[in-house]
């Protein structure tokens, strides 16, 4: 089914359009990687369509925000105080059974319950992954997923994205896009 | 140097009335922190979120209103809760009812101005990433506080400073009354003008005492830096 | 939001609901009353008798007034002939009787310059301490002693000179000590003399003359809360004609009395009235 449907889609900050994309459409199952120079909007884009920045011109049909929607995962992964289990169970609305799924789908077993502030850079990312995965999202989008993952991660990460029923759409910097299965959306900067 | 013999002296007899007298001010200060915790911590929340010329009016008058003097508080409810005022029906003033609403007064805008700060100051991925996982109304506002909650003790804390070791509105609204309400500080001022050295010295470092225990518990529970 | 609206709206009507009892009684008066500590000791007598919580407010004379005027204490217990009369005059007074009387006593060191031992009559007396140039320290803080400072050297028609003069605008406690420190004059009260006696090296020299008698009397107003009014009744009643005098005939400091209850014979609803005699 189809996910996301835009045309003529501005996306930006205020009224200043960053860049412009003239059509296409996200469907269940895809995979998508956005990717450009910096600059280029390739965050812009994710937040857009995550529904967290409204879209400057065009039109765009997208799943909302929250649970079974649109879900959003920051670069540098944001999370909440506490431990890493109890950031997971905030992705599965209090499911504990979908928050051990999603911990043990991403490996994070083994550190999910330390305080976030010991954690490492990687460690941390399997966490807010695994926290947007249990929000058991149809739109899974991700700002540069690989950058900070360690070998155990990517390896879980690429499980997720191998099974994962819904779409999922990672931004990639542009010296990073090579040997990808996914489909490619290429930003040019305005 | 020997009145603070005779004030340690007195504070170890375990004197009755000294410890009553303790108990009325920890009474007061800590019901007046609770109602400006329960009515400031979500207003501050809300303004933190509001938009608009009206909300960031509001926001001023907040900030503006935690530097009241506690004399005029005192004055203004004084005249509200006599008997001959709008509220003496009520039948409040000389009471601990009365101080701790003069303090409730004194407190919710330093409850209420900082909790506001520390909400905004929170970093935008914190928002983004409650909005994207579509959390629930309360859930955001417990986890946003949550992560606000170093800020917020240090709200709290200085409003308990500020209730505690005043003196104008637990005066004017308590009448010092023997037995009633007497606090650490009102009592300080009478035996001061009585010429009581021994005892305000007493009483002086008592109050100075419990002020710095609950900033030292608050700083090891919640201040507290990751090692 | 409602979960937060709840407990506090819990905690609103608490508050409300927390307004003392008609059994507690406040009474404003005077911080010299409450300092001498008569109230401490005789109260407790009335309140086992009668079940009723006396809270007393003790404050300078004028806000004491104020406090009764406004409805906000039941009953008056002062020691000011001058505001008192002004209650009459304003139709405030429902009961008033003349309760007990101290005297003012001319303090001084006990080398005592001024030569004020021999004095025929108070005024007399602050004619001698103006005269020698002694040092003379007032409350000057419009208090009851204050306004007795000042009647009496209206009598002697003279003032102590600026330069003689040491106005501490505070209590009799206060301005105690700082007579003894400075080693001056003071007109003070029986009662905290006693209470200072070991703290200051003050002794008394002359006192006896009508013109020093302390009058101390209980009003109720109009404006008193009726809930109050039997409560007030009934201490008013005690203090000034039941049980209460013979507490304050026993009442002593250091040994020494230092209240007196109002004699029989002499009138007691007037607040110019004073007893003519005095015990030595």
């Amino acid at each position: 089914m189809t996910l996301v449907t835009a045309r003529a889609l501005g996306v930006g900050y205020g009224t200043t359009v960053v860049v412009s994309i003239p059509e296409f459409v996200i469907a269940a199952g895809d995979r998508l990687a956005i990717t450009g120079a910096n600059g280029s909007g390739k965050t812009t884009l994710l937040k857009t369509l995550a529904g967290l920045l409204p879209r400057v011109a065009g039109e765009l049909s997208a799943p909302p925000p929250g649970r079974g929607g649109a879900v959003y995962v920051h670069p540098a992964p944001f999370l909440f105080v506490g431990t890493g289990d109890e950031n997971v169970l905030l992705g599965a609305h209090g499911d504990r059974e979908a928050a051990r799924r999603a911990i043990d789908a991403l490996g994070a077993a083994a550190f999910s319950r330390a305080d976030v502030r010991t954690l490492s850079h990687g460690q941390r990312q399997r966490i807010a992954l695994a926290r947007a995965i249990a929000a058991a999202p149809a739109l899974l989008l991700v700002d540069e997923p690989e950058t900070g993952l360690d070998a155990g991660g990517l390896e879980a990460w690429s499980t997720v994205v191998a099974t994962w029923p819904g779409a999922i759409a990672i931004a990639v910097p542009e010296h990073r896009i090579q040997n990808t299965e996914h489909r490619i959306l290429r930003l040019a900067a305005r | 140097m020997t009145a603070v013999f005779d004030a340690l002296r007195l504070i170890v007899s375990g004197d009755a009335e000294v410890w009553a007298i303790t108990a009325v001010s920890l009474f007061v200060s800590l019901s007046a922190l609770l109602l400006a915790t329960l009515a400031g911590v979500p207003l501050g929340y809300a303004l933190a979120h509001a938009r608009g010329r009206a909300a960031g009016a509001l926001s001023s008058i907040v900030h503006t209103l935690t530097a009241l003097p506690t004399v005029v508080v005192g004055l203004l409810l004084y005249f509200m809760l006599s008997a001959s005022g709008p509220l003496g029906w009520m039948d409040l003033l000389y009471t601990r009812v009365a101080m701790i609403v003069g303090q409730t007064v004194l407190a919710l805008p330093i409850v209420a101005a900082l909790t506001l700060v520390a909400v905004q100051r929170l970093p935008a991925a914190a928002f983004e990433t409650a909005a994207s996982l579509g959390l629930g109304r309360l859930t955001r506002l417990r986890v946003l506080l949550r992560e606000a909650h170093a800020a917020v003790a240090s709200a709290l804390l200085l409003a308990f400073a500020r209730v505690f070791t005043e003196l104008g509105a637990a005066i004017i609204l308590g009448g010092n009354i023997r037995g009633e309400t007497r606090t650490l500080t009102t009592v300080i001022a009478l035996e001061h003008t009585k010429g009581d050295d021994a005892r305000a010295l007493a009483l002086g470092l008592i109050l100075m005492a419990i002020a710095l225990a609950v900033n030292a518990g608050v700083h090891s529970r919640w201040l507290r830096k990751p090692s | 939001m409602t979960t937060r609206l709840l407990p506090a709206a819990a905690a609103l009507a608490a508050l409300v609901s927390c307004a003392p009892p008609p059994s507690v009684l406040r009474i404003a008066t005077t911080t010299s009353v409450d300092n001498s500590g008569l109230l401490e000791a005789i109260v407790p007598h009335f309140e086992r008798e009668s079940g009723v919580d006396v809270q007393a407010i003790a404050v300078g004379s004028g806000r004491a007034f104020q406090i009764a005027r406004r409805g906000d204490a039941s009953l008056l217990l002062t020691h000011e002939p001058i505001g008192e009369r002004a209650l009459f005059d304003d139709g405030l007074v429902r009961y008033y009787r003349k309760v007990m009387f101290n005297r003012f006593v001319i303090a001084g060191p006990a080398a005592n310059p001024a030569g004020v031992r021999a004095s025929e009559s108070a005024s007399d007396a602050m004619t001698r301490i103006v005269r020698s140039g002694a040092l003379f320290v007032s409350r000057g803080d419009e208090s009851g002693t204050h306004a007795r400072e000042k009647s009496l050297w209206a009598a002697a028609g003279a003032r102590p000179r600026p330069a003689h003069l040491i106005e501490t605008g505070q209590g009799m406690s206060a301005t105690l000590r700082v007579a003894s420190s400075r080693q001056g004059y003071v007109l003070t009260d029986e009662a905290t003399l006693a209470r200072l006696a070991g703290a200051v090296t003050l002794v008394a020299i002359y006192t006896g003359d009508p013109a020093l008698l302390n009058t101390y009397a209980v009003a109720i107003l109009t404006t008193a809360r009726p809930a109050r009014n039997e409560a007030a009744d009934r201490f008013a009643q005690w203090l000034a004609e039941g049980a209460g005098q013979a507490h304050i005939d026993a009442f002593r400091i250091s040994g020494r009395p230092v209240f007196f209850r109002w004699p029989d014979g002499v009138d007691r609803t007037a607040p110019e009235s004073t007893p003519a005699g005095v015990p030595r």
